[in-house]
């Protein structure tokens, strides 16, 4: 077994519990199934620059660096990927006040499309 | 010739073009054929016999006409039954789909061409407390996925997992990105409690043994893809194109942290181009929000209170603490974002941890009027502010006639100071911190302002407002 493995086995976890989430019927496990797939490909892509230890991609350091790229890229995935994840709260949050259901198709399941306020 | 050469690819051939030839053969047999066209005709339609004719007397029903028409609506009819099928206003339908569609194209090419094995990079060995690690992230993903019925214990789950992720980056050469992922970590955590405070506390279980199999399926398979095609790639040296930043950092860039160097500097536009994201995003929540009031429960179902009576005081002081030590710290981390792990990204989140810590601390109303947001809206100027900076930053480049975004760096030798290095890419840093900062404010804050005025009873608004 080595380092590697465990990450590529964690993402690959990860991203699994991620897909079933976001398969759930209700906008809470989604939005976590969103955050949960967030992370995996943040990893993903982080890897793309493979692992190394002790090798900062800082100047000062002599020796091995890891490389940057990945990493700057994603910084910035990191940062957006809470914007989003702001911004998809605040979609579930609008559309239970709009519709008085929290199932993601915007009704309760049985009940027809446009009798806001159904109740199961 | 120009247009014939291109439409033909080469050279057209020669010809030559006139309006009047002169009497030659080609007229000659033009004028034979139109006589000869026009005599047919008349002697065909004499009487009018030509237009008499009826083809369903010779066809039946299988005219032209009919052919067509019956075509063109069974196509119709067909699609129509073919959306009806496919379009059934269900989300976990179109997702299941989209998944499936997503992994067999992925793995069509794999499985039909040479399917690559692990590689011969030299692999990290396992160290205990990594396999610890990994076991607690395992635990924490089957625990989601079984328990996930719990709203408030997921989200503890969920912060479990980003922990995790700060710990590999940390683990695995990557400072910058731990910081950012922790305090990410921090402040979607507060914006996941805030917005389960006005959702059920529990999912119901409703979904039928068939789906929650499909689903597993499905989870499994993508799960299982992407992390042979990580260990196919991680198994596997690299070349990468990042050696050119980690050679130019330092001369071109005047930082010795690559990361940030890339940033703000080698890859600047990009970055540009993600703060406008942050900013859309915020303001998106905005719009979104606008017009949505709404009563928060103020107990929860086992009667606990969401909301403190009055904030605690030990809350109240630390809080005040440690805002002016987290701003110098975020200074600090500001300031040598060049050099080390920090940069704008990293200093505006930490800000708004901070703020965010007040909000809670003294009741949103409260630390908005400290700050002067004007109940949060105040905040999307400050995100207008942040992305003018770095806007005007990338412009200021033209005045000396370089490119967009092009940055420079001088180090002055002040007295007392010493030399010191100033980047005009430290300039756009600050749009970046003061828009990372303005965004996440006005997320959480627009969040805030939906239950404004919980203390007294509002009318719910229509028929259909949030019932407790």
């Amino acid at each position: 077994m080595s380092l590697e493995f465990l990450v590529a086995t964690g993402i690959g976890v990860v991203a699994a519990a991620g897909i079933y989430l976001i398969l759930r019927g209700r906008t809470w496990p989604v939005v976590l199934g969103l955050c949960l797939l967030g992370y995996a490909v943040n990893v993903f892509i982080f890897a793309m620059g493979r692992l190394w230890q002790d090798a900062a991609p800082i100047l000062l350091a002599t020796g091995r660096i890891a490389d940057p790229l990945p990493q700057a890229l994603v910084l910035t995935a990191i940062v957006i990927g809470f914007a989003t994840t702001g911004f998809v709260i605040e979609m579930a949050l609008r559309s239970r006040h709009e519709s008085g259901s929290d199932h993601v198709d915007g009704h309760e399941p049985g009940h027809g499309p446009g009798h806001p306020g159904d109740k199961p | 010739m120009v247009a014939a050469a291109a439409m033909l690819g080469t050279a057209p051939p020669d010809y030559t073009l006139a309006i009047w030839h002169g009497l030659n053969l080609p007229l000659l047999l033009s004028v034979l054929a139109l006589a000869g066209g026009a005599g047919l005709y008349f002697g065909l339609a004499r009487g009018g016999r030509l237009h008499r004719l009826n083809s369903e007397n010779w066809f039946g029903v299988l005219t032209g006409l009919n052919l067509f028409t019956h075509g063109y609506d069974r196509l119709f009819n067909m699609a129509g039954r073919l959306t009806a099928k496919l379009e059934t206003s269900s989300l976990q339908r179109y997702i299941a789909l989209t998944l499936i569609a997503a992994l067999v194209t992925a793995a069509a090419p794999l499985l039909m061409g040479d399917v690559p094995g692990t590689g011969s990079r030299t692999l990290l060995p396992v160290s205990l407390p990594a396999l610890a690690v990994w076991s607690l992230l395992l635990l924490s993903c089957v625990w989601l996925v079984l328990r996930h019925h719990d709203r408030f214990q997921s989200v503890v789950v969920v912060g479990v997992v980003g922990l995790v992720v700060a710990l590999t980056f940390v683990s695995f050469s990557a400072p910058d990105l731990a910081l950012t992922q922790l305090t990410v970590e921090v402040v979607s955590t507060v914006l996941l409690l805030m917005g389960l405070a006005l959702l059920p506390r529990q999912s119901p279980r409703e979904s039928s043994t068939v789906r929650r199999t499909r689903d597993a399926v499905l989870a499994l398979c993508g799960g299982a893809g992407i992390a042979w095609l990580a260990w196919v790639m991680l198994t596997r040296d690299h070349d990468s194109i990042a050696w050119y930043f980690l050679n130019q950092s330092a001369i071109a860039g005047g930082g010795t942290n690559v990361v940030n160097v890339i940033l703000v500097d080698f890859r600047g536009y990009d970055t540009f181009g993600e703060i406008a994201v942050l900013g859309i995003a915020a303001v998106g929540v905005l719009a979104l929000m606008d017009g949505m009031r709404t009563r928060r429960p103020t107990r929860d179902s086992d009667g606990l209170p969401w909301t403190f009576a009055t904030q605690p005081l030990m809350l109240r002081v630390a809080a005040r603490v440690v805002l002016p030590l987290a701003l110098v710290i975020t200074l600090y981390i500001f300031m040598r974002g060049h050099n080390l792990p920090g940069g704008g990204f990293i200093a505006g989140l930490i800000t708004a941890v901070a703020l965010v810590l007040q909000f809670m601390a003294m009741g949103q109303s409260r630390a908005e009027a400290l700050l002067r947001a004007e109940s949060g809206k105040r905040f999307v100027r400050w995100i207008g502010v942040g992305l003018g900076i770095a806007g005007l930053t990338g412009v200021g480049a033209f005045v000396f006639g370089q490119p967009f975004l092009t940055s420079a760096y001088v180090h002055p030798t002040l007295p007392l100071l010493g030399g010191i290095p100033l980047a005009t890419a430290a300039l756009f840093d600050l749009g970046v911190y003061i828009t990372v900062v303005g965004s996440t404010l006005l997320t959480l804050s627009t969040l805030g302002s939906v239950t404004r005025d919980s203390s007294t009873p509002a009318v719910p608004r229509a028929p259909n407002g949030i019932k407790a």
